[in-house]
């Protein structure tokens, strides 16, 4: 299983890069993330992204509605991309530390 | 992970296993796809298409891998299936037992293995092939055949197999979504349409006995969630008796990944599906805007489950919203989308389902500007996203996906002067919204009931 | 006797016939029997046995689909498929006794060496082509046109009386003082008609399978 680096802890991710276990998440890991993902810089609206992610996922066991992310953030899908070149499921999602969505998203 | 056909990689090393021996099992394997009994879902279309392709290339010259490649020839749908004929040739026919180098039969090298398993999940099954074939052979069952055939030896790419049909057994639907979340997501889709329309929807769920079960491929709850509200919309205005379903009654998934790469699963899902119908007891399955969903449900259900055995009607959101523009039932305003609007024949709903006519009357019914995308219909180009692509990323996978099938739409997208495009297939979106990235395009696209649910007059 | 004679005027011929008739009808009945697939149509597709009928017959005599969609094929390949009509045509107007079958021979048998030749150069210098051509697609080619030019060259196809041959076949008296030059016309006849059933030659049955039974789906 690959592998990145968190200030000299290696922390396991699948083949798509999502984290494999998603209980060993914390910022420093997110940064990390965010490195693969060519986002240099986690600014205040990354982390309020992330942090309705996690939220969400918490409480319901799944990445929320692309929609609704959008609503609850008061971003527009096109800033979210621009936020996360990857977009909100395979960039954000994966920064945030959730598991790669699945299905056809 | 290593080439082992082309710069991209659908199958990761931990799939494939590509330096582990598998060459005797995917023979064992191929024996039985070869065998009536064991096999009899595509045997005929299957061993003719081995048996009889006369190597004239027609294919080659509507193919869309091949021709957006440049004319790669490993992208050649006759090197392609050879790839498989080949050994067909080799080890179970006596030509070619006796006289390989004369019939064009080889031997299988494990080297020769994983590039075949990776060369199939680059045809999308679009079928465009078989439709211009003199002979009417199908390079597209050849693809799904070799496919079964790896899968019988545990070759699947997870977002089909671990991640999809599996996923979709256990959960109820392909993404994992749990029965809260779902009414959740419900909740906010009613909010949503208040918020936009102004009006209040009721979207019921679970409706024991209602005459419409609408099912929508999950995704687009959470990537497509206007064609859902539309659908919605467009079902609350009709005045029908419906419902959507949740996964904790059953399948409420419309997907069925199996259509891809293996009919064990497909028919696993199949009979949930059913069963999920059975019990809630309704009339008429409404398959949401999903390709392969419709043709799962529509056609290739039909002989695989006896009639009593499954007492519902299928039919697609399509078939309904034109039936009741057609008849008045619901009232749609075209000047309420204005813009210039062009349609994508999906290759599961044109080519292989015949819904040509249906989009296009609802389209010029609600749009005011619609146009054609050139060719079209049962000459439509396959956008890339079927069988999955839509979905499948791994090694470089997208940019396979948009510097092929992706350029020639994004090509005939430009020329068409619409700034909307109409889908009604969720892989068809996935990938679009892909192209229209990649390719900078003034355009944005759009679900057909999302178009409808715009133009109604309530 | 000949040696020669017997066996390519007098065994070969009912050897061919026979393995023809019951190598192709095993493969028919075979096909006829083999489990109803799941619904895999292609649309549009005709859907009278009138729609259908006129789709065959358009095919088979125009070529439409290469026409359409290989041009470059096209024209060689409909004048090569046109010349096997018309030898089949040239037999049996020998055999109703009509003295036009001397043209349909010499006519069909050129158009059949014309044809066959320039696929033949067409797979050899077309790289699209050449890339997924084997021997056997060569060979196959090959074979029509020296059946062809054997024909020709023998004078076989101009000879009207080449039709008291014939009729001692049908009547089983065969009558074996054949010009030496048509024994190797006979052999590559004969050896055409055994290959036949097994090989690709066969595909004008298959297409019957492959159109009705699949892409057209089962008449309703």
């Amino acid at each position: 299983m690959p592998a990145i680096n968190v200030g000299g802890i290696e922390i396991e991710v699948d083949e798509d890069g999502f984290i494999a276990d998603p209980s060993k998440w914390n910022e420093a890991v997110a940064k990390a993330l965010a490195e693969t993902e060519g986002v240099t810089e986690l600014t205040e609206n990354h982390w309020k992204v992330v942090n309705y992610l996690r939220q969400y996922y918490q409480q319901f066991g799944i990445a929320p509605m692309i929609r609704k992310l959008c609503k609850e953030t008061g971003f527009s899908l096109k800033e979210i991309y621009d936020l996360f070149p990857s977009g909100p499921a395979k960039g954000a999602c994966k920064i945030a530390g959730l598991p790669k969505p699945t299905g056809c998203v | 992970m290593r080439k082992v056909f082309d710069d991209y990689r659908v199958l990761s090393d931990e799939t494939l296993r590509p330096d582990e021996p598998r060459v005797e099992k995917f023979l064992q394997a191929m024996k039985k796809s070869l065998q009536q009994r064991d096999n009899w879902t595509f045997w005929l279309p299957y061993t003719l298409s081995l048996d009889t392709c006369m190597k004239c290339g027609t294919c080659a010259e509507v193919c869309p891998v091949y021709l957006a490649s440049g004319k790669k020839d490993i992208y050649h749908p006759v090197y392609r299936s050879d790839m498989l004929r080949k050994v067909y040739k080799r080890y179970f026919t006596l030509p070619g037992r006796l006289f390989p180098g004369l019939v064009g039969a080889e031997d299988l090298t494990e080297e020769k293995l994983n590039a075949m398993a990776e060369n199939v999940y680059r045809c999308t099954i679009c079928r465009r092939c078989a439709y211009v074939c003199p002979v009417a052979i199908d390079n597209g069952v050849i693809v799904r055949e070799a496919r079964k055939i790896f899968d019988a030896i545990d070759i699947a790419p997870d977002e089909l197999k671990k991640n999809g049909t599996q996923k979709q057994i256990k959960f109820g639907n392909a993404t994992g979504t749990p029965a809260n979340a779902f009414l959740d997501m419900i909740e906010f889709l009613e909010e949503e349409i208040e918020d936009t329309k102004g009006y209040k929807v009721k979207i019921p769920v679970d409706k024991e006995g209602a005459e419409y079960l609408l099912m929508h491929n999950a995704g687009d709850y959470l990537a497509f969630a206007e064609t859902v509200m539309g659908a919605a919309e467009v079902m609350d205005a009709a005045g029908v008796d419906w419902t959507l379903n949740s996964p904790a009654k059953g399948v409420n998934d419309a997907v069925n990944y199996g259509v891809f790469y293996s009919d064990a699963e497909f028919t696993t899902i199949v009979k949930a599906h059913v069963e999920t119908a059975k019990k809630l007891g309704i009339k008429t399955l409404v398959v949401g805007e999903c390709g392969h969903a419709f043709e799962a449900l529509k056609y290739l259900m039909l002989r695989l489950i006896p009639p009593e055995e499954r007492p519902f009607e299928v039919k697609s959101i399509l078939e309904l919203e034109d039936e009741w523009i057609r008849e008045g039932r619901i009232k749609v305003d075209p000047e309420k989308n204005p813009e210039p609007v062009t349609y994508h024949d999906s290759c599961k709903l044109g080519r292989l389902g015949g819904m040509y006519e249906e989009p296009r009357r609802i389209l010029k019914a609600c749009c005011k500007d619609f146009r054609e995308l050139t060719p079209n219909r049962e000459m439509s180009i396959c956008c890339g996203g079927g069988s999955g692509f839509a979905i499948m990323e791994k090694g470089d996978f997208r940019k396979f996906r948009m510097e092929t099938y992706g350029k020639l739409k994004a090509e005939q997208l430009k020329a068409s002067g619409a700034s909307i495009i109409a889908l009604a297939c969720s892989n068809c979106k996935g990938q679009f919204r892909e192209i229209i990235n990649y390719y900078q395009l003034p355009v944005r696209f759009a679900g057909v009931s999302e178009l409808v649910a715009n133009a109604l007059v309530r | 006797m000949d040696f020669w004679q017997v066996l390519i005027g007098g065994i070969m011929p009912y050897m061919a016939v026979i393995t023809l008739v019951l190598g192709l009808g095993y493969k028919i009945i075979y096909w006829l029997k083999a489990p109803v697939n799941l619904h895999w149509e292609l649309f549009p597709y005709p859907r009278t046995l009138g729609e259908q009928a006129g789709e065959l017959l358009t095919e088979v005599f125009t070529l439409r689909s290469l026409y359409i969609h290989n041009r470059n094929l096209w024209l060689p390949s409909l004048v090569m498929h046109y010349g096997i009509y018309l030898v089949v045509f040239w037999l049996l107007f020998l055999v109703a006794g009509l003295s036009l079958a001397v043209y349909l021979g010499v006519t069909g048998g050129s158009l059949v060496a014309a044809g066959s030749l320039l696929l033949f150069l067409s797979r050899f210098i077309n790289p699209e082509l050449r890339r997924i051509s084997g021997p056997v697609e060569y060979l196959n080619l090959v074979f029509l046109f020296l059946l062809a030019v054997a024909g020709l060259s023998s004078g076989v196809f101009l000879d009207f009386a080449f039709r008291t041959y014939i009729i001692s076949l049908l009547v089983l008296k065969p009558n074996l003082s054949l010009p030496g030059n048509y024994l190797l016309f006979l052999l590559l006849f004969w050896l055409f008609m055994l290959y036949i059933p097994f090989t690709r030659m066969a595909h004008f049955a298959v297409k019957y399978f492959t159109y009705h039974k699949v892409k057209w789906g089962e008449v309703e």
